[in-house]
């Protein structure tokens, strides 16, 4: 009977319930993925240990580690970790330079224009959903086996993220801002330079974020055909010839890479843009 | 005499409603024109036509009897919130006028120290501008707009985002920055004491469409040059009368 009474005092107490709660949302969530991470590299290494896959499907993380010092060291397929990664960077750096350079006019038309954005649209539009491996034959019929063909593949990917956030970053100039350069005694063309432009800037960088993501990803694809160096290279070679730790090894070193572009960028928003969100 | 004429002019937006019907203003500079009236009275839209953000659909708005075409550099404009060029320094955004007239590096940088000092913001020319806080934005947004030194000062409810402590010292920085510049100042706010505070001549709009329904000439803001101060001034009878006579023209329209 005491105990009932103690519970119905004590049940009307909810919101001394809520604070745990809310403090286990703040539990760091990098802990937790730090964690994850461990765990599966731990069942990988039990599951290697005890033999459970043939080392064929799964090589041992051991395996795949040595793999990663001996290629970086003595090279797979001709080419070393360092020349294949510079061979797949530099492709996705030039197609990236491509992309901004026809991608930002072609964005600020839609974004500032109803006859650009009239002309643009319905072009990017078209691409935007095509995947990289249904155009790669043609781009190969209309430009050859060569690097220029792999770097097209990869700008095509890259073209319309960008263009799409510049368009949305030139849309959404403050009218207010325009409206004080304007009242400051603004041309046409100061106010471009001076308002649109800047204005545009957090988001076109957004647009190249995505962009290097994308790119990257279709990466491997562009370097299915004729490709001598590369980590997309790497992995088709070593698949063909089932060395199946050099696989895994390639597969992780995109991934760290991806992770290190996407880092990179945030610095550069950082350092270009340090105002975004902020006014 | 400088003098900016909105003559006969009325607004309309498309398709919409009628925002402005039939008004007619002038304003000379030197003086200190405030427009009062509830919200969707057009008062806002009477600025943009001033700016020439917007033309008019009717009448004209002429500068010295020449009509204008669009926003120009006689007529600065300061704008409720702010609208500051975060990827500008504070000094940049105070000498984007002069930069945009071609005025060299060095002058720029003493111009936009002046005008800084003006509204009391010595030693923050190089801040970012989003490092400052919002009565300093909004001081910032005078210093560029006296920087390009503009025959008329436009100001659409400059004040209306600030609290009551920073809005209270806005408003004598304003009269002094007025009194200095020798500017025509068009001022915009719901504010009854603000108008009554700052203005030389107050201009009473109603909605529906938008409209002039009273003029009054006030001088509380001399008395404030002269020396008395804004609590005196503020509690004196005569500003009180003031106010509620004002406030009875603000509302009248709404009871009848």
């Amino acid at each position: 009977m005491s105990l009932d009474l103690a519970e119905a005092v004590l049940a009307p107490d909810e919101p001394t319930d809520h604070r745990p709660s809310r403090k286990r949302g703040a539990v760091p969530v990098r802990l937790i993925s730090f964690a994850t991470l461990a765990v599966l590299l731990a069942a990988w290494q039990v599951s290697a240990s005890l033999a459970l896959v043939p080392s064929l499907f799964l090589p041992a993380p051991a395996a795949v580690f040595g793999q990663f010092v001996a290629v970086a060291r003595d090279g797979f397929v001709d080419a070393t970790l360092a020349q294949h990664l510079a061979a797949s960077l530099g492709r996705v750096f030039a197609a990236l330079t491509a992309a901004i350079v026809v991608g930002v006019p072609i964005g600020f038309a839609i974004g500032a224009s109803p006859v650009g954005r009239g002309i643009f649209d319905p072009l990017i539009e078209i691409l935007r959903p095509i995947p990289p491996l249904a155009y790669l034959p043609l781009v190969i019929i209309w430009f050859g086996i060569g690097e220029p063909s792999k770097i097209l593949i990869i700008a095509i990917a890259m073209l319309a993220p960008i263009v799409i956030a510049t368009a949305s970053g030139v849309r959404a100039v403050a009218t207010d801002r325009l409206n004080a350069a304007r009242a400051l005694g603004a041309t046409r063309r100061q106010l471009v330079r001076h308002v649109v432009l800047p204005s545009a800037l957090p988001s076109v960088l957004t647009g190249v974020r995505i962009a290097l993501g994308t790119g990257w990803s279709t990466l491997v694809a562009a370097e299915l055909v004729a490709a001598s160096r590369g980590l997309g290279f790497m992995i088709q070679s070593a698949a063909q010839f089932l060395v199946t730790d050099v696989v895994v090894m390639g597969i992780l070193v995109i991934a760290a890479v991806a992770f290190a572009l996407e880092a990179l960028i945030r610095l550069v928003e950082r350092w270009l843009v340090p105002w975004a969100g902020k006014a | 005499m400088a003098h900016l004429a909105i003559e006969s002019v009325s607004l309309r937006y498309d398709d919409g409603p009628q925002v402005l019907g039939g008004v007619s203003l002038d304003l000379r500079d030197g003086e200190f024109l405030v427009v009062v009236g509830r919200s969707g009275c057009g008062k806002t839209s009477l600025l943009n036509l001033a700016a020439g953000f917007v033309p008019p659909t009717t009448g004209r708005v002429a500068v010295n009897g020449v009509a204008i075409t669009g926003p120009g550099a006689d007529r600065a404009v300061v704008f409720q919130d702010d609208a500051l060029f975060p990827w500008l320094s504070t000094a940049e955004n105070v000498a984007l006028g002069p930069r945009l007239s071609g005025i060299g590096k060095a002058e720029r940088r003493r111009i936009a120290e002046n005008q800084l000092a003006i509204v009391g913001l010595e030693g923050l020319a190089d801040r970012p501008i989003w490092r400052l806080s919002g009565g300093q934005r909004q001081r910032v947004g005078l210093a560029r707009a006296l920087a390009a030194r503009p025959t008329f000062l436009l100001m659409d409810e400059p004040l209306g985002a600030l609290d009551a402590m920073t809005r209270e010292a806005m408003q004598e920085l304003l009269v002094e920055v007025w009194a200095k510049s020798g500017a025509g100042v068009l001022l915009i706010t719901h504010g009854v004491e603000e108008a009554l505070f700052l203005a030389t001549r107050i201009v009473v709009m109603a909605p529906n469409p938008g409209r002039i329904v009273k003029t009054l000439n006030v001088d509380f803001s001399r008395r404030r040059l002269a020396g008395e101060s804004a609590r005196s001034i503020k509690s004196s009878r005569d500003f009180v009368a003031m106010r509620e006579a004002l406030l009875d023209a603000i509302f009248e329209r709404e009871a009848a």
